[in-house]
């Protein structure tokens, strides 16, 4: 027979227990039933940027690279709540193309940020007011920095970010490659890793450097410089931090990253070119480049290799930018990460370039069961003086089924 | 001594309100977190278009229309005519929108039935310059009733052409110029909808505006003696062949006595929701593999998914907006309120949203138009729509917001809270003699390895009766060994989340660490770190000496140390390559300090460290006599 005191503390033990069970149960209900009877409230706003709507094509029709850089954060962040506000802020210099070539990786996780280039005066009001309205959520693992400030930019920023109270980083060097290997130290670090994937660019040649920025805004690999004829010593001390070894694409022709470079750059890694002469065909060769496999390193943190974007049928989508403006295609490049827009390709004086022309005659969808269907969509960076209406019309009509080119 | 056994007291409480307050934390975070997605804590100039959304608005339905038009045709500027439905009438616009569908492709715009068209309205018509449909080449076809001054004006600028109710029913003219103008309608289907409430028809809206199937009104008493007719006329054409016929209308409207009258003529199939929004999902979900009717959304992972998303309460906005889908898109209508997100239907966006396993490069994207203006549907509902429409990896992917992973941890996390509580009760209740300080480790150690520190205090004290002093108790090896491992490992890993939750509230800083040790320079790495020396210390220094005053603190100290320190050693290791590996290379981006993510991957390390630091501990119970402390 148990005690009377067994008894009790039994029937205590058998309250306790349900009391916290209770007490958790309606914790978890409530975690899941709030939010689901919450209405939206209303909410008044007005349109700063017109974007065009085409079908198959948005146009950006913006003609310098700071109007392009608010148009597309405030494109892929409406802000209303955190999943749709960016970690950070990231400002370039808007007279320096190579520091927003190698910003460009910023714009992928886990920094996740819309590059915005700024004039060396005064920060603009409409960039600080976007900053605000973006409300950056700060990055992580580096303080909840909300602002990466790249390159040589007027110390006024920095005066200005700390009035407004926006806790910031600033990485700057003394050369595009210094910079390009800071950042690529600075993220090294807070991925706890180095990218195994290394994108080489030429240090002279912006086309081709903002063609490999849009890739390293998607997947977030570093972009490093290299001279024709030689390795830049910072690129030299990035790459050697990779003890395993890199997997090194090189994008660009013969003529702007010699043999010589190549030789240098086969000491650190396995070194691949991206094929194409130009610009716009190295563009077009790069979008249906595809290279995976296993990465050089542990098996515990063997994590897939991912290397180009595989275009091997309907389902692009690609970013139309002009020859002239590479900086307004770097700076758009956020949209190949949160827009999962992508590759870039290039026109040329209003014109379609060949190569540009044949890969989307080729990746142009068919008609088929609506079960199947896969489409094409592609944005436009320049307004009509950059890209004229025909060539935008042309464009769509690329774009959209094969059906309707008879139209 | 009783220093000692103070810190240890506090110590332990301490940790122990952190665990226990995790869940309440959790679900505060998790509400706060919603409301302030929702709340629209965003400035006053944002676009009104994403990456993933367009929205077609105009300043009224007109001008709506008149833009669906020309994102139609913008890049020939050849429109091959114009159909001109009343705003008014829902059901004349749907019936309208089958003329939009290949090969006729006409562009729709809506006018209000009784107010003449603006100039500005008729000039723009003009610009979109018609070519002519049919053999008469007519620019214009009105679709339902309009007034005969808005007839007049139109026919003094365009050559148009009248279809209305004056002789058959609307929906039966329309039929009869949609067979004459376009060959390629299946007449093995017909579509049944709704008279009476029109919103449930406007799910067909995208899909007639791509196949211009046949549709029909019906309303509570069945269709009408010319519907009858015109059905019996279609099965009379399929010979042997059933006619399917689709009855898009609830329970409600269209009940079962209607329904076994229409099996008299074909195959009868309902498709249709409780609601509009439920109804608008059916169809989405629905296919039928003999006749390929419907958009089996759901069971296509591999393609683009397309949505047209209107309010039922403006269903001429949604009409108008729907032509988009006759050439170019292909996908379902989704209907929703004007404010909130209706949970099904982000459950069914979640259900379909894009992902990728290794690249994302040829990864599906998802597209979403919305119908309207922003207080038809609003802003911050076409940014949730915009934001679950991106795609993600595989891994990560949700069914809802919340992962499969983080929904599995988060019943591990109940499972861990309720064992904790239930710890403390029994060792308090039924374990009366056990000390004080081993009650609150034991108690720190279930909230922190979860059902298998449950396990490991059964283990501990099975077989034991109640009320015998437990400190006592002489157990086997094994067993010392569960007992060791579990509070060493829960221990080790709650002053390791603790430490590291204080020093994120003090804003981990990123060091710019050069050379090989640049990892170092990582918050999450050091925090690991800093967390291990003080894991380490506190156990070594306070809370496994022994709290018995008959022995000497240091003396006990110097004997024990190497022992906890290899113990504690071991847990951290395994505790932090755990958290390393999930923090850093399998979770897509790191999980925020504090949320169930991160909760989750400490519950995971420390799980982890039970299984390499139990056989440290067997073999430390088996080679010191003393070792038995918890």
């Amino acid at each position: 027979m148990p005690s009377n005191d067994y008894q009790k503390s039994q029937r205590k033990l058998k309250i306790a227990c349900y009391l916290a069970g209770g007490l958790l149960l309606a914790a978890i209900l409530a975690a899941y039933l709030l939010p689901a009877a919450y209405q939206y409230p209303d909410a008044s706003r007005q349109s700063v940027r017109a974007q065009r709507e085409f079908g198959t094509i948005r146009q950006i029709p913006c003609d310098d690279p700071l109007t392009v850089g608010l148009t597309v954060s405030q494109t892929i962040y409406p802000a209303t709540g955190g999943s749709a506000r960016p970690n950070a802020v990231v400002l370039v210099p808007d007279d320096d193309w190579r520091t927003a070539a190698a910003a460009a990786r910023l714009s992928a996780l886990p920094v996740d940020a819309p590059v915005i280039p700024i004039p060396s005066a005064p920060l603009p009001e409409l960039v600080l007011r976007e900053i605000r309205r973006l409300n950056p959520l700060g990055i992580l693992r580096d303080a909840g920095a909300q602002v990466l400030l790249c390159g040589d930019l007027p110390s006024g920023v920095q005066r200005t970010l700390q009035d407004e109270g926006f806790r910031f980083r600033w990485l700057k060097a003394s050369s595009p490659e210094e910079l390009a290997e800071k950042i690529d130290h600075y993220l090294s670090i807070l991925l706890g890793d180095h990218r195994s994937e290394t994108v080489i660019v030429p240090v002279d040649d912006p086309q081709l450097a903002a063609t490999g920025a849009f890739w390293a805004a998607r997947r977030g690999q570093p972009i490093l410089f290299s001279h024709q004829d030689s390795l830049p010593e910072a690129t030299k001390r990035a790459l050697d931090l990779r003890p395993r070894g890199a997997f090194i694409y090189v994008m660009a022709p013969a003529g702007a990253i010699g043999p010589d470079a190549i030789r240098d750059l086969a000491n650190f890694g396995h070194v691949q070119r991206i094929p194409g002469e130009d610009a716009a065909e190295l563009a077009a060769s790069f979008a249906m480049y595809s290279d995976s496999g296993d990465q050089l390193r542990w098996w515990l943190d063997a994590i897939p290799r991912d290397m180009g974007w595989a275009a091997s049928g309907p389902g692009l989508s690609p970013v139309f930018a002009d020859e002239e403006s590479p900086l307004q295609a770097m700076v758009s490049a956020a949209l190949a990460h949160r827009g999962n827009a992508g590759p870039l390709l290039w026109l040329r004086q209003g014109n379609l370039p060949e190569p540009t022309q044949r890969l989307l005659r080729q990746l142009q969808p068919q008609a088929t069961s609506h079960l199947v269907s896969r489409f094409n969509r592609g944005w436009v960076i320049g307004g009509p003086d950059q890209v004229p209406e025909q060539l935008t019309n042309q464009l769509v009509r690329l774009l959209r089924k094969r059906e309707d080119e008879n139209e | 001594m009783m220093r000692v056994k103070t810190a240890a007291r506090i110590i332990l409480y301490g940790l122990i309100v952190v665990l226990l307050a995790t869940p309440f934390y959790l679900t505060y975070d998790h509400v706060m977190c919603m409301r302030r997605s929702a709340s629209g804590d965003y400035a006053e100039d944002a676009v009104p278009l994403t990456a993933h959304t367009t929205r077609l608005s105009g300043d009224n339905i007109t001008d709506l229309s008149l833009q669906a038009v020309r994102v139609r045709y913008a890049h020939s500027g050849a429109v091959p005519g114009l159909v001109v439905a009343p705003a008014a009438d829902p059901l004349a616009a749907l019936y309208a929108l089958r003329l939009t569908a290949p090969p006729v492709g006409a562009g729709l715009v809506l006018l209000d039935a009784d107010e003449e068209p603006s100039k500005e309205v008729l000039a723009e018509m003009k610009q979109l310059s018609p070519r002519g449909i049919g053999q008469r080449r007519k620019q214009i076809i009105l679709v339902g009733e309009f007034s005969q001054q808005i007839r007049t004006k139109l026919a003094r600028r365009f050559r148009i052409r009248c279809v209305d109710s004056s002789g058959p029913p609307l929906a039966l003219a329309v039929d009869e110029l949609v067979s004459e103008l376009n060959s390629t309608v299946n007449d093995e289907r017909v579509i049944l909808v709704s008279s009476e409430d029109s919103r449930y028809a406007l799910p067909l809206a995208t899909w007639l505006s791509r196949t211009a199937d046949h549709v029909y009104p019906i309303d509570s008493n069945g269709p009408s003696k010319d519907v009858v007719s015109r059905l019996q006329s279609l099965q009379k054409q399929l010979g042997d062949k059933k006619l399917n016929i689709y009855l898009a209308s609830p329970l409600h409207i269209a009940g079962t006595a209607v329904v076994e009258e229409l099996g008299k003529i074909g195959q009868i199939t309902r498709v249709a929701g409780r609601n509009p929004e439920q109804h608008a999902l059916a169809m989405a979900r629905y296919y039928d593999r003999g006749t390929h009717f419907g958009w089996y959304s759901e069971n296509t992972p591999h393609k683009d998914h397309v949505h047209l998303v209107g309010n039922p309460e403006y269903p001429e906005h949604l009409i108008a907006s729907a032509q988009v889908f006759s050439d170019i898109w292909a996908g379902p209508t989704l209907l929703t309120q004007s404010e909130a997100i209706c949970p099904s239907v982000e459950t069914y966006l979640w259900s379909i949203r894009p992902s990728w396993t290794d690249s994302s490069a040829g990864a599906p994207f998802n597209y979403t138009w919305i119908a309207g203006g922003e207080a038809i549907i609003s802003w911050p509902l076409q940014a949730r729509i915009d934001y679950i429409n991106t795609a993600g990896p595989y891994l990560t992917q949700t069914s809802r917001a919340s992962s499969g992973l983080e929904s599995l941890l988060l019943l591990w996390m109940t499972a861990s809270w309720l064992g904790g509580v239930w710890t403390w009760c029994h060792s308090t209740m039924r374990r009366r003699t056990v000390g004080q300080v081993k009650r609150l480790a034991w108690v720190t150690a279930v909230l922190t390895t979860g059902p298998l520190g449950l396990l490991g205090y059964y283990l501990s004290y099975r077989g034991e009766r109640p009320l015998v002093a437990a400190d006592s108790s002489s157990r086997t090896p094994l067993t010392q060994a569960v007992a060791g491992a579990v509070v060493v490992v829960g221990v080790t890993s709650a002053l390791m989340i603790v430490t590291r939750l204080v020093i994120k509230g003090g804003g981990a800083a990123l060091l710019m660490t050069t050379g090989s040790i640049f990892w170092l320079g990582n918050p999450g790495i050091w925090s690991l770190m800093v967390g291990y020396a003080v894991a380490a210390a506190v156990v070594i220094f306070v809370l496994d000496p022994s709290m018995d005053s008959s022995i000497s603190y240091s003396k006990d100290l110097g004997a024990r140390w190497p022992v906890t320190l290899s113990m504690v050693t071991s847990a951290a290791l395994a505790f932090s390559l755990a958290v390393w590996l999930l923090e850093y290379l399998y979770l897509s981006w790191p999980p925020v300090v504090g949320r169930t993510a991160w909760w989750g991957s400490a519950s995971i390390g420390a799980a982890f460290a039970l299984l390499t630091t139990y056989p440290l501990s067997l073999y430390w119970a088996a080679a010191l006599p003393q070792y038995d402390r918890f």
